[in-house]
């Protein structure tokens, strides 16, 4: 459904404000979204003064910074802090990335930190991907055979069929560009969004993959495929420099070329 | 044990998530395709009908248009008929795959904007 507000509940009130110990001039306010479940109350915004002569250079250095040094409280994923493992994925300064990748020094003014666009939000800066890695699921993605091979042989790729899948097995699920996709946010239930649909291309460009018929029809469909129309937001937002909508485009040309419905 | 609600994180565009040209333009084709349908296309027929009615009738429904507000829908009709055009060319393109890189995205984004204004200036231009 398209909705153009916030529930009431879901609306961030001002919450407290945190300033730097210390006198340094190189200071940066972090205005960080905060939601407690234990608390009936609305989520805050709680804002962080930090010393960026003491901190790493990545928005993810400063908010462990914070989680360290002011508010252990401060709830978040991350793992990697390399860009590939995709835990840090948030909405920073109105775009989605990855904090570990995005350096503070792209970023004029106070550096606002909100969670992953229209999710449910667990705590903090963690909203509940159920629905997404539910989706990812929906469209097998796996390698999809009938022939049998030669028990002393692998499934032979081409260098040029291997080719094909630059572009699309650097994905890392993080969740970027579906959330920043205005179709998925009011379709999200129903549309696959931008990273799944990645990876169903994925497969669909796999010479070894023998279940492109049955893929394509699982796509075919108003919902599924169809609410993408072509924003671009998702590309535009790929910490990874990855192309979904190109992705998309390519599977409506492989179904028009099919001659579905 | 958690009793309370989980809220929906913040999304909407603006405040939260940031236009960009792409969102911008997106939202741009639709409005012009939504104005052309509710308001340019029920005046286009209108006057027809008027024109159909006699004299008097195509007369005063052409003295509306040539009013102030009536100038103004007529520059809004013609500027989103040139933005969507533009825009459907760009969408053309995309269906068939082209174009799709962020760099390519901008300079087709700007080169629409630019080439409505400029043919929506033209065509006003021309028609006073």
């Amino acid at each position: 459904m398209l909705e153009l507000r916030l529930a009431p509940e879901s609306r961030p009130v001002k919450g407290h404000d945190f300033t730097a110990p210390g006198s340094s001039a190189n200071t940066r306010i972090f205005q960080i979204y905060r939601w407690d479940p234990d608390k009936g109350e609305n989520p805050r915004i709680d804002s962080y003064e930090v010393d960026l002569d003491d901190c790493g250079p990545m928005v993810l250095d400063a908010i462990l910074k914070i989680k360290n040094e002011i508010d252990p409280s401060l709830t978040l994923r991350r793992s990697c802090r390399e860009g590939i493992c995709g835990s840090c994925a948030m909405n920073i300064d109105g775009t989605n990335t990855l904090a570990c990748t995005k350096p503070i020094s792209e970023i004029k003014g106070d550096v606002k930190i909100n969670p992953l666009p229209h999710l449910e939000v667990i705590k903090d800066l963690v909203p509940d991907m159920t629905h997404f890695y539910a989706q990812y699921a929906s469209i097998k993605p796996w390698i999809r055979t009938q022939s049998v091979p030669f028990p002393d042989q692998e499934r032979l790729q081409s260098q040029h069929d291997r080719e094909k899948l630059d572009g699309l097995y650097e994905c890392i699920l993080c969740a970027c560009c579906s959330t920043s996709c205005p179709s998925y946010w009011w379709n999200g239930d129903r549309y696959l969004g931008p990273a799944i649909l990645l990876q169903a291309y994925r497969w669909l460009a796999d010479s070894r993959d023998e279940a492109t018929g049955e893929r394509l029809d699982e796509l075919d469909d108003p919902f599924r495929l169809y609410r993408c129309h072509t924003i671009m937001n998702c590309t535009s937002t790929c910490p990874k420099g990855l192309n979904p909508a190109k992705a998309i485009a390519e599977t409506k040309k492989m179904l028009l070329q099919r001659g579905g419905a | 044990m958690s009793n309370s609600r989980r809220p929906m994180s913040p999304y909407m565009l603006g405040p939260y998530y940031k236009f960009q040209i792409t969102s911008a333009l997106s939202i741009l084709n639709r409005l012009t395709g939504i104005f052309m349908s509710v308001v340019t296309a029920p005046v286009l027929l209108y006057w027809l009908v008027a024109l159909s009615s006699g004299d008097a009738a195509f007369t005063a429904f052409s003295q509306l248009l040539a009013s102030g507000p009536g100038k103004l829908v007529i520059a809004a009709s013609v500027f989103s008929f040139c933005f969507h055009l533009f825009g459907g060319i760009r969408h053309l393109i995309w269906d068939a795959g082209w174009m799709m890189e962020m760099h390519q995205v901008n300079i087709s984004g700007r080169i629409a904007v630019a080439g409505a204004v400029v043919m929506t200036l033209i065509i006003l231009v021309a028609g006073s």
